[in-house]
């Protein structure tokens, strides 16, 4: 089953000197916030957009948006579960996605 | 999302719980899931493995030898889907890009068309994926690629 990602984990940094940073990214508060502001900028744009897309359409740029936009979110659906961990021995670099 | 999920996400907002645990009863949450699926999907032909793994690990003593040191090492895991979704992304690439990887590919010695890749063969391509396992050993570390 996929969902949406809910947490962004990272961690970049020096192991010797301990420099570097850690943050965590709450998606699951983001992503709704973000989706909204997406839908208030689409609402807005859609008159325009409808206007470009009757006098382009023959150019087929519109299908592959539509194609694209679909490629994004099964792409961002299918995140959940990756995680790199890389130690080259001087530096970290962690990433985890659930 | 499920019930659970939301509990722990809530929990991590009040602050009970920190990212650690979150992603801990996350992961255990999604191999709950996975277990429950693998249970259900006997019928579909057993559970399929849904990540795939690469494990570079240094051997034991190799830093003496003045091979890998012993803090280098490598654990990536990739979530099938992710790779699904990634190959379906070759259709979008614009024919010029795709001329450029088709290209490339050539002088790798491969015979290659990416924009003629169809979505049969990309599920061949995974589940062949899901099929192999590589296990390398050399004198200073251990390279391991695998599904589970």
């Amino acid at each position: 089953m996929k969902r949406p990602p809910l947490l962004l984990s990272l961690k970049f940094g020096k192991r010797e000197d301990g420099h570097g940073f850690a943050i965590w990214v709450p998606l699951f508060i983001i992503g709704p916030i973000a989706l909204i502001i997406l839908l208030a900028l689409f609402l807005v744009a859609l008159p325009f957009m409808l206007l470009s897309l009757i006098f382009t359409w023959h150019l087929g740029l519109w299908q592959h948006l539509i194609m694209g936009v679909a490629a994004f979110f099964d792409t961002l659906h299918s995140l959940p579960g990756l995680k790199i961990d890389i130690n080259d021995g001087k530096n970290i670099v962690y990433i985890t996605i659930c | 999302m499920g019930e659970s999920q939301k509990k722990i996400l809530q929990m991590l907002a009040e602050g009970k719980i920190n990212v650690d645990e979150t992603e801990r009863l996350m992961k255990l949450i999604d191999t709950d899931s996975e277990s429950d699926e693998r249970a259900a999907g006997t019928k579909r032909g057993g559970g399929m493995p849904r990540y795939m793994r690469v494990v570079v690990e240094p051997k034991p003593g190799a830093d003496k030898n003045g091979g890998a040191s012993k803090k280098e090492r490598v654990n990536v895991r990739v979530p099938f889907n992710l790779i699904r979704a990634g190959m379906k992304l070759v259709s979008l690439i614009p024919s010029e890009a795709a001329d450029e990887v088709d290209k490339a590919f050539k002088e790798k010695g491969f015979s290659f068309n990416v924009r003629k890749l169809k979505e049969e063969d990309l599920e061949q391509l995974v589940t062949a994926l899901q099929e192999s396992e590589i296990d390398v050993e050399t004198d200073s570390e251990t390279v391991k690629v695998y599904a589970e």
